[in-house]
C-alpha cells in the first residue's frame, strides 16, 4: 500500500517537474497549456446493477473524474486525475458472510464477528442475509496522452494511458429486515450454506469504515475539442483493468466461480476486499464518457 | 509674301517638328522606363474597383439581371455560369499577373479608344488591361473585361494589328459569347436542345464545332468593326502570321558562334548544328477538336471582305508609333523575365539575344544572360536540364541553334560558362545582389559538384596556335636521335599542352585569374570544399556526433516545433477554398470567399496573441490607393510561382533583387503563404457497410448512420520563406480528419506563429 502511494506521489511529482521544465516551450492552444476538466464516465448496468440497485439499457454505472492536464509537447500532454465512483455490490451465493443476524438454538441471538461452534443438538433454523453492498471510493492518479498525428495538443484524437490508485469500501445495504431473504438451514430450503455438527462458523463484524486499496491501469481513446477559445470538451471510451490491489492474499483471478469466495475460505475483510476489486474490475473493464472543462492558462 | 509663305511654311515645319519632338518626349516621359536599366511593369495608379468588389458581391449582381421568364435549367445554368466566372476572372485579376495603368495597358486602352470612338455606349462596358504573360493570346470575359497578354504584344509588328486582335474580342462582348458558349456546351454536356446524348468525342467536336462559330462570327463582325476605323488593312493578315508564327520567338536572327564564347575560349565545331530546322508554320492544321479555326480558314475568311475594301487612306498608326514601338520594346524586355519565372531559360536566353543586338550594353539584358546560364547550369548539375530546355529537334528555327549548344555542353563546362559570365558580370556591377549570390553559387557548384581546383585552369591565356604547333612541328620534324636532352623535355612540355588545349575550358578562367577578387574566392570555396571532406573524413567520431546533434534537432523540433525567434512577418495573399468533392463543380466559391475572409481574421486575432508582428497582404483586402502593395503582392506571387518550381534545388530566383529590395521594406526576410482547403467527400466503401448492416439488421442503424455523415478532411498549410536565400525555414503541412472547426484553425495558426516567434531557451 504504501509503495503504491509514494508510486502515485511519485507520479505526480514528476509530472510537476517535467510541467516546470516546459514552461512556454510549446504553443498549447493560443499559449494555454493548462486545462481543468470534469468528465462524467458511464456504462450501462448490464452485468452489475448501478449504484441504486437497477439493471438494463437505461440504467448506468456511473463514474466521475476531475482532471487536470498540462500540455508537455505538441503531441502529448500529462495530467493528474481524480475519480470518484459508487456501486452496487451483489454478493450473491455467498451472501450469507453478511449476515447480521443468525438465529440459532431457540432464544439465542448471534451478532456480528462471534464465532459459533455448531454443536450436534444445535437447531438452526434460517439465517437472515444482506444480498448487496455499496462498493464508493475515489482514485487519485496520473495519465499520459499521446495526441495523434493529425492533431495538436490538447485538440484533436488523443490515445491515454493511466495509472490510478483506487481507494474503496463496501458496506452492506440496510439490514437484514429490509431486504431479507431467507436462507434455510438444517436441511431446510435450498441453503447454499449448510455448516455441519462440529464445524466452527466465524460470524465476523461488518466493518463498514474499512478502506482498501487497488492499483488499476486505464487507457482511453478519445477527442478533445476546445469552443469560445476557453471551453474544452471531450469525449472518449475507456478500458481499465486492476492490476494489484491490498486486503487480498496473493492474486486473485477475476474471473474464478463465485464458490471461492465461501465463508469458509476467507475471512470478512478479505471477502469485502476481494468482492469489491472485482467488482472495480467491472466499473473500470469499460466506459464511455464525455465531459467539459476550462483552459485554464 | 513668298517669303513671308516660306517662312511661315518655315515656321509650320519647324512647329510640326517640335510638336512631334515634344510628343516624343512627353511618351519617353510618360513611358517612364530606362531600359538599361529596366525594372519589371508595374502598376500605377488607383487599383480598379474590378479588383476591389467581391466575387460574390458581383455574382449576385450578375444573377439579378437574369430573366425570370426563362426556363429553370436555363436560369440555373446562367446561375452557374456567373458564379463560376466572376470567381475565375477575379482569381486572375487578382493573381498579380494583371497590369493597370501601366504605360502598355494605357496605350492598349488608347487604341481601344480609337476603335470605339464612334461607340462610347460600348467603350464604357470594356475594361482593358495587359497580362504579364508569354502566351500570344488575348480574351475577353462576359463582364467586358478584355485581357490582352504581353505575349502577343512582344509579336505584334504594328498599332493595326493590335486594334484588329481588339476589334475581335470586343464582338466576343458584344454578342454574350462567353455565356452563351457556356449554355451551349451545357446543352451539349446534357444531351439537352437538339444534342444527343453521345460520346466524349462527339461532345468534343460539337463544343469544338460551335466555338469555332463564334470565332469566325468575332472575325467578321470585328472586321466590319475594324473597316469603320482609318487602320490598315494589310496589318490584318498580319494579325494571322501572328498567330501562324506565335510559337516562334519574336524573331529569327542567326545565334552567332561567339555570343557566349570569351577571348579566353571558343566551343569546339561540333557544339554547333550545321544546319538548322527551317520554320514550318502549319497553316492547314487540323482544327477539328480546337476552340479556334485554323488561320487559312480565318484568313480566307476575312480576306473574301478585305478585297472589297480600299486601303486608301489608312493608316498603320493612328494613335501613337513611337508609343507603339516603345511599348512593344517593354513588352519584348518583359518577356524575358517571364521566360525566366516560366524557367524557360533558352527562350529567356534567345529572346535576351535579340534584344541586345540594337542593346548591346543593356545591363538588363546581359544578367538576363546569366540568368539564363544559371538556371540551366543548376538544372543540368540537378540531373534535370529536360525539364527546362526542350529538345533542339523539336525546335524551329534559329534558336535552335541554342538549345542544341546547351545540349552538348556537359554539367562541368556549363556550369563554367555560367560561372565566367556571371563573375564577369559581378565584377562589373559588385553591388548587384542577385550576381553576388548567382556567382558565389556557381563557384561553390563547380567546386563541390566537380572538384575543381584553380590548378586545374591555366591562369595564362592560350598561345597562338599556329606559333605552338610550328614550335612542335620544328622538333617534331627532327630525327629523334638528333634532339637534346632539353629539345626533348620540351617536345613533351608543348605535346601536354596542346592535349589540355583539347579541353576548350583550360583557358577559359585566364582573364578571371587577374582579378584578386575572383581568384580569392576562388580559393576560398576550395579551402571550404577540403575542410567540408576533412570534417567528414578525418573522424567518423566527429560525423556521428554531427548525424546525431541533426537527429536530435529535429526530434525535438518534432516533439516541440521549432523555434525560430523572428520577430515579423509578411503573409501573403491567405487562401481559403472549400471543395465538395461529390459535387461536379467542386468548389464552394461564395463559402470559400466567406471563408477567406473569416480565415484572415484568425490570422490577425492569433497573431496579435502570439505577439507576432504580422504584415498581411490580402488582396480581397487592397483599397483603391494600395497600388503599392498590390505591385509587392504581384513580385512576391512571381516569387513565389518560381520558388516552387525549382522545387527542393537550391536556386537563385531570377527577381532576387526586387525581393531584396521587399525585405527591406517590410523590414523582414520572412515571408509567408498559408492557407487552408476544406474538403468533404464521399464516404468510402459506404453502400457496402449498409449491406452488410442490413444483413446484420441489427447493425444497420449504424451503417445508415455511416453513410449519411459526410466524410471531411481539412489540409491546412503554412510556409515561411527565408526570401533572400529562397530557403522554407517553415513547412507546416496538416491533415485533419473533420471538419475546418475554428478551434482547430485556430490552433494550427497559433502553433505556426508561435513556433515562428519563440526562441529555444
Amino acid at each position: 500500500m504504501r509503495c503504491l502511494t509514494f508510486l502515485t506521489g511519485l507520479a505526480v511529482a514528476s509530472m510537476l517537474l517535467l510541467s516546470q521544465a516546459t514552461v512556454a516551450q510549446i504553443s498549447g492552444y493560443q499559449g494555454k497549456r493548462t486545462l481543468a476538466t470534469y468528465n462524467l464516465q458511464y456504462f450501462p448496468a448490464l452485468l452489475n446493477p448501478n449504484a441504486n440497485n437497477n439493471t438494463g439499457l437505461a440504467a448506468f454505472n456511473v463514474n466521475h473524474v476531475l482532471k487536470g492536464e498540462y500540455i508537455l509537447t505538441r503531441k502529448s500532454s500529462i495530467g493528474a486525475q481524480a475519480r470518484f465512483y459508487r456501486t452496487t455490490v451483489e454478493f450473491g451465493e455467498d451472501a450469507i458472510i453478511y449476515n447480521a443476524q443468525v438465529s440459532g438454538p431457540a432464544g439465542t441471538q448471534f451478532w456480528p464477528s462471534s464465532a459459533y461452534t455448531i454443536g450436534t443438538t444445535d437447531g438452526f433454523n434460517s439465517v437472515e442475509v444482506t444480498e448487496r453492498g455499496e462498493l464508493s471510493g475515489y482514485s487519485i492518479g496520473s495519465f499520459y496522452r499521446f495526441y495523434g498525428s493529425k492533431a495538436l495538443a490538447p485538440l484533436g484524437n488523443y490515445f491515454q494511458v493511466g495509472l490510478e490508485l483506487m481507494s474503496y469500501k463496501v458496506n452492506p445495504v440496510g439490514n437484514a429486515l429490509q431486504n431479507p431473504s431467507q436462507v434455510q438451514l438444517g436441511g431446510v430450503g435450498n441453503a447454499t450454506f449448510r455448516p455441519e455438527p462440529g464445524e466452527t462458523v466465524n460470524f465476523p463484524e461488518v466493518q463498514e469504515d474499512k478502506r482498501w486499496s487497488a492499483l488499476a491501469f486505464t487507457m482511453d481513446f478519445g477527442r478533445q475539442r476546445v469552443i469560445f477559445d476557453r471551453v474544452v470538451w471531450n469525449y472518449g471510451i475507456q478500458n481499465g483493468y486492476i492490476i494489484a490491489g491490498s486486503g487480498v492474499s496473493g492474486f486473485q483471478d477475476l474471473f474464478v466461480a463465485d464458490n471461492t469466495f465461501l465463508i469458509r475460505e476467507y475471512d470478512e475483510s478479505e471477502y469485502l476486499a476481494t468482492k469489491g476489486r472485482r467488482r472495480l474490475s467491472g466499473v473500470l473493464f469499460l466506459n464511455i464518457y464525455m465531459g467539459f472543462g476550462l483552459l485554464a492558462f | 509674301m513668298p517669303q513671308k509663305r516660306y517662312i511661315r511654311r518655315a515656321n509650320s515645319h519647324s512647329m510640326r517638328t517640335f510638336l512631334l519632338l515634344t510628343l516624343w518626349l512627353l511618351n519617353s516621359v510618360l513611358l517612364a522606363q530606362d531600359f538599361d536599366n529596366y525594372q519589371p511593369l508595374q502598376s500605377t495608379g488607383e487599383i480598379p474597383k474590378a479588383f476591389r468588389t467581391l466575387s460574390g458581391d458581383k455574382y449576385q449582381k450578375d444573377r439579378g439581371q437574369i430573366d425570370q421568364n426563362q426556363s429553370r435549367v436555363l436560369r440555373k445554368t446562367k446561375e452557374d455560369f456567373y458564379l463560376k466566372s466572376n470567381f475565375l476572372v477575379d482569381e486572375i485579376l487578382l493573381s498579380g499577373k494583371v497590369l493597370f495603368n501601366d504605360p502598355v495597358t494605357t496605350y492598349v486602352n488608347k487604341v481601344a479608344d480609337e476603335i470605339l470612338k464612334d461607340d462610347p455606349e460600348l467603350r464604357e462596358d470594356l475594361q482593358i488591361y495587359v497580362v504579364k504573360s508569354p502566351i500570344v493570346n488575348a480574351f475577353t470575359t462576359n463582364n467586358g473585361i478584355v485581357l490582352v497578354n504581353l505575349g502577343l504584344l512582344a509579336q505584334l509588328e504594328n498599332e493595326a494589328q493590335l486594334a484588329f486582335v481588339l476589334s475581335h474580342e470586343f464582338v466576343h462582348y458584344k454578342n454574350n459569347h462567353v455565356i452563351n458558349s457556356y449554355v451551349e456546351n451545357t446543352k451539349i454536356e446534357r444531351g439537352q436542345g437538339g444534342y444527343q446524348r453521345t460520346t466524349f468525342d462527339d461532345k468534343l467536336l460539337a463544343k469544338s464545332k460551335y466555338s469555332k462559330e463564334l470565332e469566325f462570327e468575332a472575325d467578321r463582325e470585328g472586321l466590319d468593326a475594324y473597316l469603320e476605323t482609318s487602320y490598315d488593312l494589310e496589318a490584318v493578315n498580319g494579325v494571322f502570321d501572328v498567330l501562324q508564327y506565335s510559337y516562334l520567338p519574336y524573331d529569327d536572327v542567326e545565334f552567332k558562334k561567339d555570343f557566349l564564347s570569351t577571348p579566353y575560349f571558343d566551343f569546339p565545331e561540333d557544339y554547333y548544328l550545321e544546319e538548322i530546322t527551317p520554320i514550318s508554320g502549319e497553316e492547314d492544321y487540323d482544327d477539328s477538336k480546337s476552340t479556334h479555326p485554323n488561320t487559312r480558314k480565318r484568313r480566307k475568311a476575312v480576306n473574301r471582305e478585305l478585297n472589297e475594301t480600299s486601303n486608301e487612306e489608312r493608316e498603320v498608326f493612328l494613335v501613337s508609333e513611337i508609343e507603339f514601338l516603345s511599348v512593344q520594346q517593354l513588352a519584348r524586355f518583359e518577356m524575358v523575365r517571364l521566360y525566366l519565372l516560366d524557367r524557360d531559360y533558352a527562350n529567356s536566353l534567345y529572346t535576351a539575344y535579340l534584344l541586345l543586338q540594337n542593346n548591346p550594353n543593356n545591363s538588363y539584358l546581359r544578367k538576363a544572360v546569366v540568368k539564363s546560364l544559371y538556371g540551366m547550369a543548376k538544372y543540368k548539375n540537378a540531373g534535370l536540364l529536360s525539364d527546362v530546355l526542350a529538345k533542339h529537334t523539336r525546335i524551329e528555327g534559329e534558336s535552335q541553334q541554342l538549345n542544341f549548344l546547351m545540349q552538348q555542353l556537359s554539367g562541368q563546362e556549363m556550369t563554367l560558362l555560367a560561372m565566367i559570365h556571371a563573375w564577369n558580370l559581378y565584377l562589373e556591377f559588385p553591388e548587384d545582389a542577385y550576381l553576388k549570390a548567382a556567382s558565389e553559387d556557381l563557384m561553390n557548384e563547380l567546386v563541390f559538384e566537380y572538384d575543381v581546383q584553380p590548378k586545374d585552369f591555366s591562369k595564362k591565356p592560350k598561345m597562338a596556335e599556329e606559333k605552338k604547333e610550328s614550335a612542335i612541328d620544328s622538333l617534331a620534324s627532327k630525327d629523334p636521335s638528333e634532339l637534346t636532352k632539353y629539345e626533348k623535355i620540351k617536345l613533351k612540355k608543348q605535346k601536354t599542352n596542346l592535349e589540355e588545349e583539347k579541353n576548350f575550358m583550360h583557358y577559359s578562367l585566364a582573364g578571371l585569374f587577374q582579378n584578386k577578387k575572383f581568384a580569392n574566392a576562388f580559393d576560398e570555396t576550395v579551402e571550404d570544399f577540403k575542410e567540408k571532406n576533412d570534417r567528414e573524413n578525418v573522424s567518423t567520431q566527429v560525423a556521428a556526433q554531427e548525424f546525431l546533434d541533426a537527429y536530435n534537432e529535429e526530434r525535438l523540433n518534432r516533439r516541440k516545433g521549432l523555434a525560430l525567434g523572428i520577430k515579423n512577418i509578411v503573409i501573403v495573399d491567405p487562401v481559403y477554398k472549400k471543395v465538395d468533392q461529390r459535387k461536379r463543380d467542386a468548389v464552394k466559391y461564395l463559402k470559400s470567399e466567406e471563408g477567406q475572409q473569416a480565415y484572415v481574421s484568425t490570422i490577425e486575432r492569433n497573431a496579435d496573441l502570439a505577439k507576432l508582428d504580422v504584415s498581411l497582404l490580402d488582396t480581397k483586402a487592397f483599397r483603391a490607393d494600395d497600388v503599392e502593395l498590390f505591385n509587392d503582392f504581384a513580385a512576391l506571387n512571381d516569387w513565389v510561382g518560381e520558388r516552387f518550381d525549382h522545387e527542393d534545388l537550391d536556386f537563385v530566383v531570377s527577381d532576387h533583387n526586387r525581393m531584396m529590395e521587399l525585405t527591406e521594406k517590410y523590414g523582414t526576410d520572412y515571408f509567408a503563404w498559408t492557407g487552408v482547403v476544406a474538403m468533404r467527400e464521399r464516404k468510402a466503401y459506404a453502400a457496402l457497410y449498409v449491406c452488410l448492416g442490413a444483413m446484420t439488421i441489427y447493425g444497420l442503424p449504424f451503417a445508415l448512420a455511416y453513410a449519411a455523415v459526410p466524410e471531411y478532411d481539412t489540409f491546412f498549410y503554412f510556409m515561411l520563406f527565408d526570401v533572400p536565400n529562397g530557403e522554407a525555414v517553415m513547412v507546416e503541412r496538416i491533415y485533419i480528419d473533420g471538419k475546418d472547426r475554428l478551434d482547430m484553425m485556430n490552433s494550427f495558426v497559433y502553433d505556426a506563429f508561435f513556433q515562428v516567434k519563440h526562441k529555444r531557451k
